[in-house]
């Protein structure tokens, strides 16, 4: 048995060499493209002596078919040399594959047929070919290859080996699980989270060194904002769903004669609208399939590739290390090389920084809310009501006291500019305090009100601040506070998010803080065994709308403007979602799905109107498949202090270290 | 999910896509040596979805006709104009969000947008300190061009529609008490029916009842019930059009005969259509009537009408007059450098749109006259206008 | 007096059509436990099916209402089946959040599907008439309103409390485990207050439609949020006193701005008053007005 399927696989090093070598030489010894002046070149020559591409030509051929090329010529040697590397391997030359016929979909295909210079196109179209065969020829050979290795070792009976996956699902299922096998063959769970932050520094001053080139020669008109997830559905803007139902829901100004006509009509041009989306339509609009690929690449050679190559590269390394370092140590350093990554991220433009601090804000509201309705088990539905409150209290203190604005006057101290930093940290501390005290309003009903009960206590709450704002003229009513310092940058952010992380943490794994939880299993039960249940609650709940005064006070400063109808019942509700999006009583659930919610928001931009028919359809989705969150109740376990590498002497502690991780 | 229905989705995408290959549009005989990016921001989705649309429909349509004239001519060369659409999803992060967006994303030449102060106030600091023009079409909060160099606005401010409507008012009505009734969560309404207040209060009108209710209520039956015990000859309420309807039906459903006068947000013609009889031989001031429009207007009207099957409201007519603004500034600026579009724009004189001729103050206001509208067998007729001290110059 | 009087009337109105989709929230809870956010988009989409029968079709009135009833009703039990039900083992609130997700969807996909233009009901679908007591006015619409509000209570207590499928309701939310081995299906059981509890939003969110004609598809938010307070201090779960909350709402909102002014409380403080109210209602009875502390066992 192994040794057949040793042999196919030699076979297939063998195959796959050949096609490396095929699309190598195609790529650089035939003449590819065609040239204004008549004359051609080869894609190296384009590469090496940076001739004017055709504009129409996708540059993306000139990377990726050579390095995948160049990567499967590099695996198909070290296979044949190493035959027990199988598995890794023949996943990545898979993969190879699995691009190029992916290339070819997304570039030969939806290229613009009707082309000025469709002679050009041409001479690309025969080397697509090359590349499709050679790709088809890697993924049947492999798939054969596999499917021999999976055939049960039965001893006795010589096993008819079905050389072919069976049912035309398995494709994928059997990608998925080769997929799998070879991340865990990387053991990437070994791999310190030091580690993966310096290979994300190497990313990000990747991206700052070449980001610019590689944007332009994959067609893109700019560097991608959030990884491309912005670019991605751009081809959808223009999609126009309003008039499916419109002709039987008319307004009085419709008038509809034939309403399943004209019903039909819109779903017809919307189909049309809807494929002509998914392909290209000229070079400033590409369609989705373009898109996807060129961000897919994107995303690939500057930020994945190098994350994992730096990564593994350090893995021992970082281990040795962080075993070494005192583990606040440890922390620390990581923590700072987190804001080193961010911050050079951010700093690439201000759209980058706000986003950021649009998540510092997001995971800052998404914790405190956890710790009520995660750790203590309540449900607070009314969390922008603290929010607002800390957001007014912090901007009303700043602009009086420290800046010379149209609504208070001016400033009323003279402080040094050095100083002003101190101003912001005490006014930001003072909106969480006022918060907390607005907490109050809920914590005193909540010793006797309880469950659902409670909710409408927080509903009313929220409503009740809003409405006071309405209506104390002098802080500008509806109108808003306008004028406020554009302090908040994401030194801030970070700063306090990173606390709030820290103090949320600590409470919950405190003694005290197993009061909580005690409160979230069983009241009455907890109140027997001896816990505090006021003071637990009054502590709970001060504390949650402390943090979330403190993310309002910094959502404010970034605004540089405060309006109470920015704290209504939506914004509560956002926090809700991403409390529940990653699930009760996990702060890393909380943070990443803040984090990811943020990125959702803006990745969705382009879909207009249908945005919000798209994130609930996931929250809906994600309910339906993960009833308790992303992570309910259990933390994403991070190797945060090193592991011990094969080889070292095992002990204990290893198993602590694991377990701790956070 | 099975596997089976991912498997099959994702076989019938790839199937539609090779299906896909369709031709590309009709090449334009202009030969267009660039682009010229505008930032759109309007709130597609949020309280007040139709003001998102409108404002859509009127610069796509301001747009395509300029490109159908080869795009802006800047050194005698084509420039198409190209927008790019956000939603402010009526939130003000996401309108601090997309105006970031536009301007360092995009690189976008200006901004048009967005339409309600509470977007338009956070919206306007980020394009003042990031020196990008930005003409936000409908905002009426003094805040938003304030100390703002790079900030402008089209419609004209509450304090000078205030003492319009209490003016008509007195001369109209003969006017010696009058009621208000507005949203007090809601920035527009509060502020110009203030304004009203003292401006009625000034020229001796008695204020005998001044109601408030919350966004998104539609029952005000308690106020109305208020007002009509304080028996006032006339009601403004500075609402929009899509509670003026609830108002005046419920105000009359109570026994309520006196006039009821608004605002320039009642100028939208569903207003009609949602009202029937009840509002007919009411009156609001606005930017423009229909009926008596100049040229200009009568022709955006008109294709307008064409275009989308239905009469423009106020916020269309708004945003259609914002882009010629930035076209007439980015034209005679004959640049495209942003600081070179707003010294244009501030220096437009006596600019003739849809809603009637205007120009800038120095807050980057516009001076503009007003008129009366009355509703008359259900259509917009022109009764009255009013204009600023010294405008427009014989 | 005629001042308090026509206040009165304008509450009854008003409390009366909270009441109605209070009704459909309590009655969902009272079965499943679940705070079903979505019911006020329910009420929406209710409203709107009235537009499609009253203009798409020309139906006139009862044809209408009747219409919007069954449609929505069907489209209540479609959720239930759909979005809740996988979700019945799973913790209680992951159902809330999923529901909120589903009343999103609905308002948002509505908008993406049929525009922005405000939807109106043809004026002859209930010509108003407006009678003059004594300096009370009174119009046809709001007769119709207390009067059919009050019929469906009625009807609905009645088939709460004295039919078969009634008893099999209350018994459910009294012990979910027991009912099912007493032969008692429960998918049905609360298919069937589903049906109930969103036809009941239907109808009152055509008779909104016919006392305040202007539809969008977010009309269904703050009524919603309204509604599911007046469920909670009426005693969630209870149908009593979900209607009981429902008016009660009412008449803090119409009463606040009508007498407040004597006391010095201008129409603007209306919402920090009326939720202020139902703040200390809850926290002198933590259970609501008919809400029953459920005992805990440790």
């Amino acid at each position: 048995m192994i040794r057949t399927a040793n042999r196919s696989f030699s076979l297939g090093s063998l195959v796959t060499l050949a096609c490396a070598l095929v699309i190598l030489i195609a790529v650089f010894a035939l003449p590819w493209l065609a040239l204004e002046d008549g004359a051609t070149a080869t894609a190296y020559e384009l590469l090496s002596k940076s001739l004017d591409v055709p504009a129409r030509i996708t540059n993306t051929f000139l990377i990726i078919v050579p390095l995948a090329a160049l990567v499967e010529l590099a695996l198909a040697l070290w296979s044949l040399a190493a035959p027990q590397q199988r598995k890794a391997i023949s996943t990545l030359a898979l993969l190879m594959g699995v691009i190029l016929v992916g290339y070819y979909y997304g570039t030969f295909l939806y290229e613009d047929h009707v082309n000025a210079r469709t002679a050009a196109t041409d001479y690309v179209r025969s080397g697509f070919v090359v590349a499709l065969i050679a790709g088809l020829l890697l993924i049947v050979l492999t798939a054969l290859q596999r499917a021999a290795l999976r055939v049960p070792a039965n001893p006795g009976t010589e096993a008819v080996a079905l050389p072919l996956p069976r049912g035309w699902r398995m494709p994928f299922a059997w990608l998925r699980r080769s997929v799998r096998e070879a991340i865990r063959s990387l053991q990437l769970s070994r791999i310190p989270v030091l580690a993966y932050l310096l290979g994300v520094v190497a990313a990000v001053e990747l991206e700052r060194r070449e980001g610019e080139t590689l944007a332009r020669l994959l067609g893109f008109r700019r560097v991608p904002g959030l990884f491309g997830s912005t670019e991605l559905l751009e081809p959808f803007s223009k999609l126009d769903f309003s008039g499916i139902l419109a002709p039987f829901f008319p307004s009085p100004t419709d008038r509809f004669d034939a309403p399943l006509r004209s019903s039909w009509e819109a779903l017809r041009q919307l189909g049309e609208d809807f494929v002509y989306a998914l392909t290209s339509h000229g070079p400033r609009e590409p369609g989705f399939f373009k898109v996807l690929l060129h961000v897919v690449e994107y995303d690939l050679l500057i930020f994945i590739i190098p994350v994992l190559i730096v990564a593994l590269l350090l893995r021992r390394p970082g281990n040795w290390l962080l075993l070494r370092l005192p583990t606040w140590a440890g922390l620390a350093l990581q923590i700072v090389v987190l804001y080193g990554a961010v911050s050079r991220w951010g700093a690439l433009n201000d759209y980058r920084e706000l986003v950021l601090i649009y998540m510092g804000v997001n995971i800052m509201l998404a914790i405190s809310l956890n710790l009520v309705n995660g750790y203590m088990g309540e449900f607070s539905v009314g969390h922008a009501g603290f929010m607002a409150v800390g957001a007014y209290i912090s901007s009303i203190l700043t602009m009086w006291l420290f800046v010379d604005e149209a609504v208070f006057g001016e400033a009323m101290l003279s402080v040094p500019d050095w100083a002003l930093p101190i101003g912001f940290l005490i006014a930001l501390v003072a909106g969480g305090v006022a918060a907390a005290l607005a907490g109050l309003l809920v914590a005193f009903p909540s010793f006797r009100t309880r469950g659902d009960y409670l909710a409408i206590v927080t509903l009313a709450v929220n409503f009740i601040v809003t409405g006071i704002i309405n209506n104390i003229e002098a802080i500008g009513g509806p109108r808003g506070l306008n004028g406020v310092p554009l302090w908040t940058n994401l030194r801030w952010v970070f700063l306090l998010t990173a606390l709030s992380v820290f103090a949320i943490h600590s409470l919950v794994n405190s003694t005290f803080g197993k009061g909580i939880v005690a409160i979230r299993e069983d009241e009455i039960a907890a109140e027997l065994m001896g816990v505090n249940t006021r003071k637990v609650k009054l502590v709970a709940f001060m504390v949650s709308s402390f943090i979330a005064g403190m993310s309002g006070g910094l959502f404010a400063h970034v605004l540089a403007y405060v309006n109470p109808g920015v704290f209504g019942i939506l914004k509560s509700t956002e926090a809700l979602v991403m409390v529940y999006l990653g699930g009760m009583g996990s702060i890393s659930g909380s943070v990443i799905a803040a984090v990811l919610f943020t990125i959702l928001i803006e990745a969705f931009r382009p879909l207009a109107v249908l945005k919000w028919v798209v994130v609930p359809l996931i929250l809906i989705l994600l309910m339906l498949f993960r009833p308790q969150g992303l992570f309910g109740f259990r933390e994403v376990s991070l190797n945060l202090r090193g592991v011990r590498e094969e080889g070292e002497a095992v002990v204990l502690k290893e198993a602590s270290d694991g377990a701790a991780a956070d | 999910m099975s596997k089976r229905f991912m498997s099959l989705g994702l076989i019938l995408v790839v199937v539609a896509a090779t299906l896909g290959s369709l031709p590309v549009a009709a090449q334009e005989d202009c030969d267009f040596v660039g682009e010229v990016v505008i930032g759109v921001i309007g709130p597609l989705t949020g309280d007040i979805p139709k003001v998102g649309q409108s404002t859509v429909e009127a610069a796509q349509m301001a747009v395509d006709e300029v490109n159908a004239e080869c795009g802006l001519q800047i050194d005698g060369e084509n420039y198409e104009v190209v927008i790019v659409v956000e939603d402010d999803e009526s939130k003000a992060e996401s309108a601090v969000a997309v105006a970031t967006r536009l301007i360092v994303e995009e690189n976008v030449v200006a901004i048009i947008g967005p339409q309600a102060s509470k977007q338009a106030v956070p919206a306007g600091q980020v394009a003042n300190d990031r020196e990008t023009p930005m003409i936000s079409p409908w905002s009426t909060n003094p805040a938003t061009t304030k100390d703002r160099p790079w900030v402008f606005r089209a419609a004209f401010l509450d304090p000078f529609q205030g003492p319009v409507v209490a003016g008509f008012a007195a001369k109209e009505f003969g006017a010696k008490t009058a009621a208000v009734l507005y949203d007090v969560a809601s920035d527009y309404p509060k502020g110009l029916a203030e304004n009203f207040r003292d401006a009625a209060l000034a020229s001796g009108i008695d204020i005998v009842a001044f109601e408030s209710f919350t966004t998104g209520d539609t029952d005000f039956s308690s106020q109305l019930t208020n007002i009509i015990a304080a028996k006032p000859d006339v009601l403004f309420t500075p609402q929009y059009y899509n509670e003026v309807p609830l108002i005046v039906q419920q105000a009359r459903e109570l026994g309520f005969q006196n006039p009821i006068v608004g605002s320039d947000s009642w100028g939208t013609p569903d207003l009609i259509d949602l009202c029937g009889d009840a509002c007919n031989g009411l009156f609001f001031s606005t930017h423009y009537a229909p009926d008596i429009a100049t040229e200009v207007g009568q022709k955006f009207i008109a294709a307008y009408e064409e275009r989308y099957g239905f009469k423009p409201d106020d916020v269309a007519a708004l945003t259609y007059d914002a882009f010629q603004l930035l076209f007439t500034a980015i034209e005679s600026a004959n640049s495209l450098e942003r600081a070179d579009i707003r010294d244009a724009l501030a220096s437009i004189e006596l600019f003739e749109g849809v809603t009637g001729q205007m120009s800038f103050d120095e807050q980057g206001d516009p001076i503009k006259c007003a008129v009366i509208i009355q509703i008359k067998d259900g259509a917009f007729t022109y009764y009255d206008s009013a204009c600023p001290a010294g405008f427009p110059p014989e | 007096m005629e001042f308090f009087v026509q206040q009165f009337l304008n509450a009854l109105q008003l409390g009366s059509l909270y009441a109605l989709i209070a009704l459909g929230y309590s009655m969902v809870y009272g079965v499943l436990l679940l705070i079903n956010f979505a019911h006020g988009d329910i009420f929406m989409m209710g409203a709107f099916f009235g537009v499609f029968g009253s203009i798409t079709l020309g139906l006139p009135f009862v044809p209408t209402l009747l219409l919007s009833m069954i449609l929505t009703g069907l489209l209540g039990v479609t959720i239930e089946r759909v979005a809740y039900k996988p979700l019945r083992q799973a913790s209680r609130l992951s159902v809330v959040i999923t529901a909120l997700g589903v009343g999103l969807l609905l308002e948002n996909g509505l908008l993406a599907l049929t525009g922005a233009n405000p939807r109106s009901y043809p004026q002859d679908l209930v010509t108003t008439k407006v009678y003059d007591l004594g300096g009370v006015s009174i119009s046809n619409v709001k007769i119709i309103i207390i009067v059919l509000a009050a019929l469906l209570f009625a009807g609905l207590y009645t088939i709460v409390q004295r039919t078969k499928w009634g008893m099999a309701m209350r018994a459910i939310s009294y012990d979910k485990f027991a009912v099912p081995l007493m032969g008692v299906s429960q998918d049905q059981v609360i298919s069937l207050t589903f049906l109930l509890g969103t036809s009941l939003a239907a109808a009152g969110g055509i008779l909104w439609g016919v006392a305040f004609p202007v539809l969008n598809p977010y009309m269904g938010l703050r009524v919603g949020w309204k509604a599911f307070i007046a469920a909670v201090v009426g005693g969630i779960g209870d149908i009593r006193g979900a209607a009981v909350g429902g008016l009660l709402l009412g008449f803090i909102e119409i009463f606040v701005p009508a007498y407040g002014k004597s006391i010095g409380i201008s129409s603007t403080w209306r919402d920090p008053v009326a939720f202020g109210l139902l703040l200390i209602i809850l926290v002198v009875r933590p259970t609501g007005l008919f809400g029953v502390a459920r005992r805990q066992k440790v």
